[in-house]
């Protein structure tokens, strides 16, 4: 804690808080590479979950490179964002949820990279099992819990409004996802998936 | 005299907008202490699906991953208009509910205020040109019917990294507005 202490107040560390610009680049990237991780990858997800089933899979792998930028460029912004203020951030217990998302969430990403890509057998489209499913499910609300907290993370202090506004998230994201499955339900796209498994099958493995 | 009533006209007008864009009902909503957050949560979800599925198309478009058809991938787009549609919404109570955020602000002397806001805006809306350009010019049409492995037309390259450029602007641009605006 002495040593976070010291390093809040090093001569490199002043000089990036005192600077507006210095300040705001790691900020900015780190948004940038936040779009790009999550952005990227969620739609790979979607992908698996069955949306656009006539998407080849295979050259979806040519995304992970733009995925992995994202997250080095968040690794880095986010090592010089976590020096700035490190004494205020060891003491957010919400920091530790958002470092637990980001290294689920990355196990979770290298997980469907290894069981859906790599299979050097296999010449023709991958074929998703129940568990390819599960784990993109899970690795998008990994997400989602892993961006409200670095959110939340600039409300510590506040009287709980962390938690309050973490179920707030949470709430909210369960009414989208079932008015989002009731229209699509209603819709119909069930049928018109089908049609299209059937030219690309997506089975069970 | 022609001065003043110029200057009177404008006056008139400011005072208009600064009335159209006051919204008490939103500044009551946005002052529960957990609006502002999960608004912006909701801000940064949507950005990240409109970057990631838009950012597939246009990096296909510019060349990575030939072999998905562009038709095909044009069924994701969706969720990429989805992702906007969290960021229009959730913006819009940003700007419009910022009397709850800064006492007695208006939305009008917001945006007249802050230059970061006012290039953002600029972009989403150069942006808008783009996309319609994307149609107009028929390089829509033109992606549709590329195969797998078939390589996009040189203007729709250029459409594909002018939106690339255009909604990374927008983040950082967005990122840059104040918290106290």
């Amino acid at each position: 804690m002495e040593l976070l202490r010291q390093l809040e107040h090093s001569g490199i560390t002043m000089m990036i808080k005192q600077s507006t610009v210095l300040y705001e680049i790691p900020l900015v990237l780190h948004a940038v590479g936040m779009a790009l991780l999550v952005g990227f990858s969620t739609g790979l997800y979607l992908r698996i979950l069955g949306f656009a089933p006539s998407l080849p899979l295979r050259p979806m792998e040519q995304f992970f490179p733009v995925m992995y930028a994202g997250f080095w460029l968040n690794a880095l912004s986010g090592v010089v964002l976590f020096s700035l203020y490190p004494v205020k951030v060891v003491t957010n217990p919400v920091f530790f949820v958002k470092m637990a998302g980001v290294v689920l969430a990355v196990f979770c990403l290298r997980r469907i990279r290894r069981q859906v890509f790599d299979n050097p057998g296999l010449v023709v489209e991958p074929q998703l099992s129940r568990s390819d499913r599960m784990l993109a499910a899970a690795a998008m609300s990994v997400w989602l819990v892993t961006v409200t907290a670095g959110r939340l993370m600039a409300y510590h202090g506040i009287a709980g409004v962390e938690w309050t506004s973490a179920l707030a998230v949470l709430v909210v994201s369960v009414l989208l996802v079932s008015a989002g499955g009731l229209t699509i339900h209603l819709l119909g796209d069930r049928q018109s998936s089908a049609a299209d498994v059937h030219h690309f099958p997506v089975g069970e493995r | 005299m022609f001065t003043t009533f110029r200057l009177e006209s404008a006056n008139i007008m400011s005072e208009l907008l600064r009335y159209w864009l006051r919204w008490p009902t939103l500044e009551v909503v946005m002052a529960i202490p957990w609006a502002w957050p999960l608004a912006e949560t909701f801000h940064f979800i949507g950005l990240c699906l409109l970057i990631g599925i838009v950012g597939m198309f246009d990096l296909r478009i510019l060349g990575v991953a030939k072999g998905l058809a562009i038709g095909s991938l044009k069924r994701l787009l969706p969720w990429g208009v989805f992702g906007f549609l969290l960021c229009l919404v959730t913006g819009a109570l940003f700007v419009l509910g910022i009397g709850a955020n800064l006492y007695n602000d208006n939305a009008y002397d917001v945006i007249a205020r802050d230059e970061y806001l006012q290039v953002k805006l600029v972009f989403i809306a150069l942006a808008g040109l783009n996309l319609l350009a994307f149609y107009l010019t028929g390089m829509s049409r033109t992606v549709d019917r590329l195969a797998t492995g078939d390589d996009a037309p040189l203007l729709a390259k250029v459409i594909a990294a002018t939106s690339l450029f255009l909604w990374i602007g927008v983040i950082v641009f967005g990122r840059l507005i104040p918290e106290g605006l």
